[in-house]
């Protein structure tokens, strides 16, 4: 049992250094594509402007109606996003042959709409899941750093259960031990959940179709190579063809619509309308919502729905949450607090408490297999350990990276070319320059110091330079109500009194930091 | 020659005294063994047992990834080389069989 319980631990620390740092990657990035949506409305001046309406009161078809006659822009399948879902506050059209159309609620002005080009919200979002690292490769690396993580969780479980740990203690060793361990299984639960979907995402739903390719041909009997082919149609059914009349018809306004919908179910938050051959005898509309009672069952990809046509309003279809079918609501379950799709901002940001807890937990963890190296050394001779160096290059270089990269979403010009490429460049020549500090500098602490420092002091610039440019003060904006933009400038803010609190708080020297230790 | 074999078979029964070594066989049954059984148990568990139709193909979508490092930890906290050797390779060609079973 003893020999079963170090080989146990030497696993468990084994793949937790060579997984590590990459884990520590993922999760740091996970907390901005948390709040994606919210630095999607900051990083674009289109967004810019306060709502002054109501979602209810939207005089929608005096806005598209006009837009619906335009024979350029198709009728059938054109979705019409309501402002204030996924915290977008603009009125968007839709339709996969079409550019994005962006209509300011307020005034029905066109707005003009950046699109992916300047994404800085994307560009966060997508070193979480790794696709800027050569899409198929970096997926498959991420996901296998997900099944790595989940074996992590496990073994350290098993740990936590059979081997009898105590608190006490005041060295470096015994506090690191002790937070990595508590952290962990606090939170050990709803980032077990994140990472089962995280790994399925990456490693078998969206990038590697191959993987799945022989488990589909056993269970289809070689009807269907990849699973799409075999469950696709039943996962994201497309709606139904239908016929047109051909004849043309006047249909009742948008927002009478929307009321009715709202009168038939009235437990529905609507995120979107769908429009099925508008403008013609047979047209339909669909009208998708998020049912907020029943949180895990709808809002990801089962999003109850109420159809109406489109002459007189009468209902053709009402959908509720629990009529899908049931591999839908399954899928749901399980990605559901991976994504926390269309919820508050209060429930997001728990999530991201959660998931910065467990950061923290896996930093300390990294931590203790340095204490243990430094202790065969024992302050004989100054320790200087390329893996230490490295750790601080990934962890605390990531911060001033981020925090540059806001800097230049709105120090660019908007007109620039390439604009996203300099930001991306700028973004990893930050994290690697951070590196250059944390090898070249002896003393581990001071470099620590340093790097901090520059993280605030850049996190600091971020809202600065967004105030500025954008003519919208601190002041201007809370007036206006215009408070995801501001929960942005607030967030950086915090992050950096965070850094700049770290770097004050960490001692000179490293003989002193046993002060810190006894302390927590 | 026969003494040789008589004394490699003892170390592979017994304990390892030195657990601080994990092993490269050992890790390399526990990750792809691992891989293999639990990618292809939980098929054969879904087609052989409950006779599962095409809908199915969601479960083992969603958690091959969960139960392959669970077969993971199985395997390496065996006590012997033996053990290792056991572990993957019975279920494995069991496996197998069923596999070549149901395809042919």
């Amino acid at each position: 049992m003893k020999q079963l319980g170090e080989r146990l631990i030497k696993i468990h620390a084994t793949a937790g250094i060579v997984f590590g740092l990459l884990f520590y990657v993922i999760m740091y990035f996970g907390i901005f594509s948390i709040f994606q949506n919210y630095i999607k409305v900051w990083e674009k001046p289109s967004r810019h402007f306060a709502s002054m309406v109501k979602k209810e009161d939207i005089p929608i078809s005096k806005y598209v109606d006009k837009m619906l006659l335009d024979p350029n822009i198709p009728k059938n399948n054109l979705k019409i996003i309501l402002p204030d879902s996924k915290n977008d506050n603009a009125l968007v059209l839709s339709q996969m042959f079409i550019k994005k159309i962006a209509i300011n609620p307020n005034n029905g002005e066109k707005l003009q709409d950046e699109g992916r080009r300047i994404g800085l919200g994307f560009f966060l979002h997508n070193l979480h899941t790794g696709r800027p690292f050569y899409r198929n490769v970096g997926f498959t690396i991420f996901g296998i750093v997900a099944v790595a993580s989940i074996f992590l969780m496990l073994t350290g479980l098993i740990q936590v259960i059979t081997i009898k740990y105590s608190n006490k203690g005041e060295s470096a060793l015994k506090k690191s031990s002790k937070w990595h361990r508590k952290l962990s299984v606090w939170f050990f639960l709803p980032i077990l959940i994140i990472f089962i979907s995280g790994a399925a995402l990456n490693l078998q739903i969206k990038a590697n179709k191959k993987f799945s390719q022989a488990i589909t041909q056993i269970l289809s009997d070689n009807e269907a190579s990849k699973w799409p082919e075999a469950i696709g149609s039943t996962l994201f059914p497309s709606p139904e063809v239908k016929k047109k009349d051909g004849t043309f018809a006047r249909m009742l306004a948008l927002e009478e619509l929307y009321e009715k919908a709202r009168q038939i179910n009235p437990n529905l938050d609507y995120i979107d309308m769908r429009l099925f051959r508008w403008n013609d005898s047979s047209a339909e509309i669909e009208l998708r919502g998020y049912n907020p009672s029943y949180p895990f069952f709808n809002g990801f990809i089962n999003l109850p729905s109420v159809t109406l046509k489109g002459i007189d309003g009468s209902v053709v279809k009402i959908k509720r949450v629990f009529d899908a079918h049931w591999m839908r609501i399954f899928y749901e379950f399980v990605h559901f607090l991976h994504f926390v799709p269309f919820m508050s901002f209060v429930v997001k940001f728990l999530l991201a408490l959660v998931v910065a807890g467990f950061t923290i937990g896996t930093a300390f963890g990294i931590w203790l297999y340095l204490e243990k190296c430094v202790k065969k050394y024992d302050n004989k001779i100054p320790f200087y350990h390329w893996f230490s160096r490295l750790s601080m290059t990934i962890m605390l270089g990531a911060l001033p990276a981020t925090a540059i990269a806001f800097c230049l979403q709105w120090l660019f010009p908007f007109d620039m070319e390439e604009r996203i490429l300099f930001q991306k460049g700028i973004f990893f020549l930050t994290w690697l320059s951070m590196g250059l500090i944390a090898f070249a500098r002896f003393d581990s602490n001071k470099a620590a110091k340093n790097i901090l420092y520059i993280g605030s002091v850049l996190f600091l610039l971020a809202p600065i330079i967004h105030w500025l440019n954008s003519g919208y003060g601190p002041i201007k904006l809370a007036s206006l109500n215009m408070y995801p933009i501001l929960g942005v400038d607030i967030g950086l803010l915090f992050l950096a009194v965070l850094c700049f609190v770290g770097a004050f708080i960490l001692p000179k020297s490293r003989t002193e930091n046993k002060k810190i230790w006894k302390s927590i | 020659m026969i003494f040789a074999i008589k004394k490699y078979l003892k170390e592979f029964n017994c304990t390892h005294k030195n657990a601080n070594k994990i092993g490269w066989v050992r890790s390399i049954c526990a990750i792809l063994g691992g891989l293999f059984i639990s990618y292809f148990g939980l098929i054969i568990i879904l087609k052989v047992i409950f006779d599962a139709s095409k809908d199915a193909l969601i479960i083992p979508l969603l958690f091959n990834s969960f139960t392959w490092p669970c077969v993971t930890i199985w395997i390496f906290l065996s006590r012997s080389s033996k053990v290792v050797f056991l572990r993957t390779f019975i279920p494995s060609i069991f496996i197998g069989m069923v596999l070549i079973f149901i395809i042919g």
